[in-house]
């Protein structure tokens, strides 16, 4: 039997080639100089990773996060923030919260999202004092204690929240309804910091997604519409009133903050192009339609600005089932150089 | 925005649930002169299991047999009860017609059957053809897909024996209880069959993967199953040849799906019940040197898939899908001078789908085919040609619909025989086929695309075989190198964002490979026999579509570059022990061939002792033990939806003859 044994080993061996890996790295013990680019990978493929860029190099570590934890990051890692010295990682289909120290990616904790036998579904989080605000797409904001590392609270919402900003203390949570899809939600909700409760909803558009606060406190929400017949919108609230002050008439997929402008990203479905518009959030205008052209993508997944260089790293997703790029380019929209990461990137934390 | 968790997941429970269990039957309807010469020749493009290689194996279902033709590639989501479909020479599931007793079993809204919902029980013999016109008055459809799996039943043919039966019970590793019981009565003009079926297991089964450095060991859940199969047929011999047989039959399953292995959250609650029922009827004739056969069939499949946690407002997903087809035809064979023939056929299928979902489309689908061919057959070489047309009408009553299509498409073969001490053939062959879109493919919320096109596939093929014609051992070697391309590949994309998916013609695939097979069975002095069969198929299987894709030139997902099988069998009167080892290479989950998308290889061996107990004259009591996976390998076909470990099934099987 034992003959029959390494007769199929060896066929095996035969049959695995070993591969050649581009341009890689070892994480350093201590982070400086890169960053951290969170690539969420594919549904149900346990292939969310973060890679380790360092910018001397070049050239990336993909496997930061096993590298670091002697284990893999699991199923769709949605959001990645710094708060406090410390790294939040929300992975959604795997429903944790991975909580690493920023200096040197070490764990401190994993968080479990589980509610009895029912995943919450983690997406996006956000902090405030020292609190960590959660949106879990089972229809509720999770409250984490940021010292002691533990859910506090849970503050119902609508269906299925996705994005999240703080402004003038209160929570701004975009309630998507994404898994009622046809009838998904239209709505804000607002949470009193204080009392930690839900005061309003706001109705915005068509699933809403992403929202950041602008340098003057305003609230802008991305209203992705149906994909089809409701276009995607921009749309600004009034964190003092409350209310609804402008929708923009123009498709948008995509907002990021750029001191006192944001960064606009927008994907057209009908011609499979992107571009990034950018937005005077002072005058409340676009200043330039195309800072950034279609001809610097595959597919454009999303934007990052970096203050203390002023430059705009874009997440170029490949067509979704290749391996990504992190394309970098100063901040009036000239190309400078790109880093190869892993599978559709979607966030950053920078290491000076 | 995880809108697309539904419809994935609904998508792939659609392709999983139906396959249904259709077993209905192939006249063994005079199987003329020019049949036999005809099977002469088979071998090179086809490969047939019989019941007693099935027994020795004791496959929980079709699909780990047809895993064991050399050319194929298995994609298998569990053990017991789990989706199985199979490719062809590096063509999708869609390109092979899958025929059960003369009739084919198609699905229009998955496009594919889920080959873990079918038995093998009651299968006599399955044979996978490519390259001609392998079979006897099949269906016209039959004959112009890429490929054929076509199977022989116990029920459905003809027998004048008056009584057969056919018994077996079946104990297994995680719960598994397996019944079946099969009676035939016969007459000169009249058979009549009847059967029944139930099995279940709870199908928890320790797997282990790897997390990075710690080996995570656990237990699948939620992947429960029940089935049940039962049927009748009733055959009638009338005049002159006249063959006329009814066959009724009915399956359901209730089933939990366990879904992908998820890193830290192993709950799995979707479920999935389906129930199928079919009706056939054929008639076939010989008129002087002319044989015909008309049939017709009608198909019911039912579906539902429930996810109770399925995080909406309305309390979780029940939807459910009806899938009706009718189809029905005429095939012909004329025997013309010097053994050769000329053939032809008109087939219709008419089918449509339901769906319970909201703003859901109701497409129905007119698909007529037309057939003739002619062989030539003289001593020593052969030639076939067949030209098909097929002409697809399509309706949607809740919004697009697909375009009507027109297709014409040829095949040719040449064939040479030499005969010495050794028989040679050599065989070239050319196809032309194409697979429509399925209904999920072109209108599932959300997914379907209106605008596909057909998949087209183009088949060239040269290959070799040789038999010796004297000695004591039966040897059989064959080599067949083939050369496909695959234009207009129909693939899920994310096309809006990441969770947005969408089908897509997006690609070109083109596949170099070749298939080789030997067969040993002797048969030694003091009646002891053995028999070795050992598979070997090279697939370059590689995505041509885009040369400034990071992906060009490579190896296109799930398809191996190297996978084969080795079965051995030593036998002495009656009893005896059998091998049987599947190995695959390393496989990529995404086309990528990056380290990230890795899949490992695998080799799996099972070993099965078993012994027939000594019974008067037609009476055959078989017990088989059988240790599957003996060195308790971790793998996986598919990302993430490990196999099971070494587990043991007892067989005992009673035949009436």
């Amino acid at each position: 039997m034992q003959s029959i044994k390494i007769f199929l080993v060896i066929i095996l061996l035969v049959g695995c080639k070993p591969e050649k890996i581009k341009n890689s790295v070892t994480s350093p013990a201590v982070m400086k100089n890169g960053m951290l680019v969170l690539c969420e990978g594919l549904f149900q493929q346990n292939n969310s990773t973060i890679s380790w860029v360092d910018f001397t190099s070049g050239g990336s570590d993909d496997l930061f996060f096993t590298n670091k934890t002697s284990r893999l990051l699991g199923d769709t890692g949605n959001d990645m923030q710094e708060y406090g010295g410390k790294i939040y990682i929300v992975v959604n289909v795997s429903s944790t919260i991975e909580v690493l120290d920023k200096a040197t990616g070490a764990s401190i904790k994993q968080i479990s999202m589980m509610n009895g036998s029912i995943a919450k579904q983690p997406r996006s989080i956000v902090f405030n004092g020292s609190k960590a605000f959660i949106t879990c797409y089972d229809g509720f904001v999770d409250v984490l204690d940021t010292a002691s590392l533990s859910i506090t609270k849970r503050i119902a919402v609508g269906s299925n929240p996705e994005g999240l900003s703080v402004s003038n203390n209160k929570l701004y949570v975009a309630n998507s309804g994404g898994l009622n899809s046809p009838n998904v939600d239209s709505t804000i909700s607002v949470i009193n910091l204080s009392s930690l409760s839900e005061m309003k909803k706001i109705t915005v558009g068509k699933n809403p997604g992403k929202v950041v606060t602008d340098s003057q406190g305003d609230v802008y929400v991305i209203t992705r519409g149906n994909y089809s017949t409701i276009p995607s919108r921009m749309v600004r609230i009034n964190s003092v009133t409350d209310l609804v002050e402008t929708t923009f008439p123009f498709d948008a997929s995509g907002i990021e903050k750029m001191g006192d402008n944001l960064l606009i990203s927008n994907y057209n479905y009908a011609t499979s192009t992107s571009n990034i518009a950018l937005f005077d959030a002072v005058s409340e205008t676009i200043s330039n339609p195309s800072l950034i052209d279609n001809s610097q993508f595959t597919t454009l997944f999303g934007v990052k600005y970096r203050p203390s260089n002023s430059k705009i790293y874009c997440f170029d997703a490949m067509g979704f089932s290749n391996t990504g790029y992190v394309r970098v380019f100063s901040s009036s929209g000239v190309y400078e150089t790109s880093y190869h990461v892993g599978l559709n990137p979607n966030n950053i934390i920078f290491y000076d | 925005m995880r809108y697309s968790l539904l419809v994935l997941n609904l998508f792939l429970v659609c392709m999983l649930g139906y396959g249904q269990d259709t077993i209905n039957s192939l006249p063994e309807v005079s199987v003329s002169a020019l049949e036999i010469n005809r099977l002469k020749t088979l071998d090179l493009t086809s490969q047939t299991f019989n019941r007693e290689q099935i027994l020795l194996t004791q496959p929980e279902d079709l699909g780990v047999i047809i895993q064991k033709f050399s050319g194929t590639t298995l994609k298998s989501y569990g053990g017991v009860g789990g989706l199985k479909t199979v490719s062809v020479r590096g063509l999708g599931s869609q390109h092979t017609t899958f025929i059960v007793d003369g009739f084919s079993i198609s699905n229009t809204q998955t496009g594919q059957i889920n080959l873990g919902q079918i038995q093998t029980d009651n299968v006599e013999s399955i044979t996978l053809s490519v390259g001609g016109k392998n079979g006897f008055l099949l269906s016209p459809s039959s004959y112009i897909n890429g490929s054929i799996i076509s199977v022989n039943t116990f029920e459905n043919n003809f027998s004048t024996d008056p009584f057969k039966l056919r018994f077996s019970s079946k104990f297994g590793s995680f719960g598994e209880i397996d019944n079946y019981i099969s009676l035939k009565y016969g007459k000169e003009k009249i058979f009549m069959s009847a059967f029944g079926k139930y099995r279940s297991a709870n199908g928890k089964y320790p797997y282990s993967i790897q997390n990075g450095e710690t080996t995570y060991n656990g237990i699948r859940d939620n992947n429960d199953l029940v089935d049940w199969y039962s049927g009748f047929t009733v055959g009638f011999r009338l005049k002159k040849e006249g063959r006329l047989r009814v066959i009724c039959r009915t399956n359901g399953a209730d089933q939990g799906l366990p879904g992908a292995i998820i890193l830290y959250n192993t709950t799995a609650n979707q479920r999935l019940s389906t129930q199928a029922s079919v009706v056939n009827i054929d008639y076939s004739q010989t008129y002087k040197m002319l044989f015909y056969r008309l049939f017709g069939s009608y198909n019911h499949d039912w579906l539902h898939y429930t996810d109770p946690y399925f995080l909406n407002n309305t309390g979780g997903i029940s939807a459910i899908y009806t899938n009706n087809l009718y189809q029905g035809g005429i095939s012909f064979q004329r025997l013309l001078r010097n053994s050769s023939t000329f053939f032809g056929g008109l087939e219709t299928k008419y089918s449509d789908l339901t769906f319970s979902t909201l703003n859901a489309a109701a497409p129905r689908r007119l698909h007529t085919f037309g057939l003739i061919g002619l062989n030539l057959n003289r001593e020593t070489w052969k030639s076939e040609v067949q030209i098909s047309a097929q002409q697809i009408i399509e309706e949607n009553d809740q919004g697009e619909r697909a375009k009507n299509r027109l297709k014409v498409n040829p095949f040719l073969s040449l064939e040479k025989v030499e005969f010495g001490k050794w028989k040679w053939i050599v065989k070239a062959w050319y196809r032309n086929s194409f697979r429509m879109p399925s209904f999920n493919e072109l209108y599932y919320n959300g997914v379907g695309n209106t605008k596909l096109k057909p998949e087209q596939a183009h088949q060239f093929s040269l290959g070799i075989s040789a038999r010796p014609l004297e000695g004591d051992s039966k040897i059989n070697i064959l080599f067949n190198g083939f050369a496909n391309r695959v234009e207009n590949q129909i693939l899920a994309i994310p096309t809006k964002n990441l969770f947005v998916w969408s089908m897509q013609n997006i690609g070109f695939v083109n596949t170099f490979g070749f298939e080789s097979r030997m067969q040993i069975n002797t048969m030694h002095s003091n009646r002891l026999t053995t028999n070795f069969t050992l598979n070997y198929t090279y697939q370059y299987s590689v995505d041509v579509s885009d040369s400034h894709s990071p992906t060009y030139m490579n190896q296109v997902a799930y398809i191996p570059k190297h996978s084969g099988n080795f079965d051995a069998t030593i036998q002495r009167k009656k009893t005896g022990i059998h091998f049987s080892t599947t190995l695959s290479s390393l496989r990529y989950s995404l086309t990528e061939n990056i380290i990230a998308n890795k899949i490992d290889g695998f080799a799996i061996m099972d070993v099965s002792l078993f012994t027939q107990i000594k019974l008067p004259v037609k009476h055959a009591l078989r017990i088989q033990l059988s240790v599957k996976n003996i060195f308790n390998s971790s793998y996986a076909y598919m990302r993430y939806f490990v196999m099971p470990g070494r587990n043991y099934l007892i067989t005992l099987s009673y035949a009436i003859n």
